[in-house]
């Protein structure tokens, strides 16, 4: 797996938040200060783990404008397969590792008149830049956030404090549940950002496009990539005549590295598009968020992160 | 900016902003909206309602849509509005009738000219210089910029 243009950093501290999450603090090895981002933005972590490398996409959760440190919020998955396992027992203070410069999906709208931030869990991590851009430039905001318990509301204490008037939780072990009705009473030029696991994202977003949000209106941010219905094997034909076999074990951008195919890619969870390829022949089963429903319907392009054959053959074309 | 209101569907609530004449452009929509049984408001335009509508489109919601018909020469001033309040051009149509006004910006002494349509040659009003009228538009000045004439 290759690694994209990066930065070397180090860890300089790391505190237990919450029962299940950890926050790592980097800081740049040498030279100048770390490169600004806007709120919502991410990094991909490479870590060199006993296994290999594995890469990881993880928000920035340190206020955008400081350039001296950066900080990511890590929650232990109950199936890692390395990325969160690595992070919370292998990861020490002094640890050397690459990141990649912030990359932002997940950006602000200009045009919205108010902001409501839907968090689910550790889906709360692209919000806290996003908040810290507000408190700079005094646009309105709300935040509305669902957790098991008080205890493993990661980031809890710091939100209360900073943001009492905008901020409202959900604790489950309270019976108290974030409903999707309460997009039913945002002003018109809201804008809806939703960032939790995969059910909670289709859930909110079905409801808002239902009530007749626009959908240039609606972000989300996932932090794992959508889970295909069909998890089917298929046949990829490459324009120059190679062919490769996809198993349903692995992705199409998977299938064409390990047969030495070498194609870009980036955010590997359907959102950035770096990954798109041509397709000259065959049915396609998208998955990706980030060709257009008109794009999808063309049926001439595939991300192939996420997105996989729909017929048993597809022909594609590899530049 | 259409010439015919063409009916969105999937919203929760549609608003028909306009005047008399209005009436009649967005009736086709309106007869549709009141068929499919759809939530509605009508919000008759007149001198007496107009200092209330920035108001009354504060007060929606996520899921409205919006039309309005007036004349050329209010269209802009409400466009700008709703704009203002957070409608956007995905939540909104805009229909206008009625003389047709441009606005062509000064190069020299940045006076704003108001213009048939059609023109393409004119005087500036303030500096007199003689403008010929570019396809260069200014969403900011809501005007075409006007550069100095060749011929």
């Amino acid at each position: 797996m290759s690694i994209e243009p990066n930065l070397f950093v180090r860890v300089s501290s790391i505190e237990k938040i919450t029962k299940q999450v950890k926050k790592f603090t980097l800081f740049k090895e040498t030279g100048k200060g770390l490169p600004r981002f806007s709120g919502g933005a991410h990094v991909s972590t490479y870590l060199k783990t006993p296994s290999g490398l594995v890469v990881r996409q993880y928000s920035l959760v340190s206020p955008p404008d400081d350039r001296t440190k950066y900080e990511i919020a890590v929650r232990l998955c109950e199936d890692s397969k390395g990325g969160s396992l690595y992070w919370h027992q292998g990861m020490k203070v002094g640890d050397r590792l690459q990141i990649s410069y912030p990359k932002n999906h997940f950006s602000l709208s200009f045009k919205a008149r108010h902001h409501v931030f839907y968090a689910a869990g550790i889906g709360i991590t692209p919000f806290l830049s996003m908040m810290q851009d507000f408190s700079v430039n005094g646009q309105t905001f709300e935040l509305h956030y669902a957790s098991k318990s008080e205890d493993n509301c990661a980031f809890y204490t710091y939100i209360k404090k900073h943001y009492p008037n905008q901020s409202h939780f959900y604790f489950s072990d309270q019976q108290q549940r974030l409903q999707t009705t309460s997009l039913e009473n945002h002003p018109i030029g809201t804008h809806v950002y939703f960032c939790g696991p995969e059910g909670f994202i289709e859930q909110f977003t079905t409801k808002a496009i239902e009530l007749g949000y626009p959908r240039s209106s609606v972000h989300s941010e996932r932090f794992s990539p959508p889970k295909p219905t069909v998890l089917n094997t298929f046949q990829v034909k490459i324009h120059n005549g190679a062919t490769i076999q996809v198993s349903h074990t692995e992705t199409l951008l998977e299938a064409l590295h390990k047969n030495g195919i070498i194609t870009s890619y980036s955010c590997q969870i359907g959102r950035c598009g770096t990954c798109e390829l041509s397709v000259l022949e065959g049915e396609i089963n998208h998955y990706d968020s980030f060709l257009s429903d008109e794009q999808k319907g063309e049926n001439n392009c595939i991300i192939a992160c996420v997105s996989r054959a729909k017929s048993d053959k597809l022909v594609i074309e590899v530049k | 900016m259409s010439m015919d209101a063409v009916f969105i569907e999937g919203k929760r609530k549609y608003i028909f902003c306009s005047d008399e004449h209005g009436l009649r452009v967005l009736s086709s929509v309106f007869e549709h909206v009141r068929k499919e049984k759809l939530a509605y408001e009508w919000y008759h335009l007149s001198t007496k309602t107009r200092p209330f509508l920035e108001d009354f489109l504060r007060k929606q919601k996520m899921g409205t849509f919006l039309y309005v018909v007036l004349p050329y020469s209010e269209l802009h001033i409400v466009q700008t509005m709703t704009a203002r309040i957070g409608f956007s051009s995905d939540e909104s149509q805009f229909i206008g009738y009625g003389e047709k006004w441009i606005s062509v910006f000064c190069c020299r002494c940045h006076e704003l000219n108001r213009a048939e349509e059609q023109l393409t040659e004119l005087t500036c009003i303030q500096c007199e210089l003689k403008l010929e009228v570019s396809d260069h538009y200014s969403e900011l000045h809501h005007a075409f910029l006007g550069y100095p004439a060749t011929s």
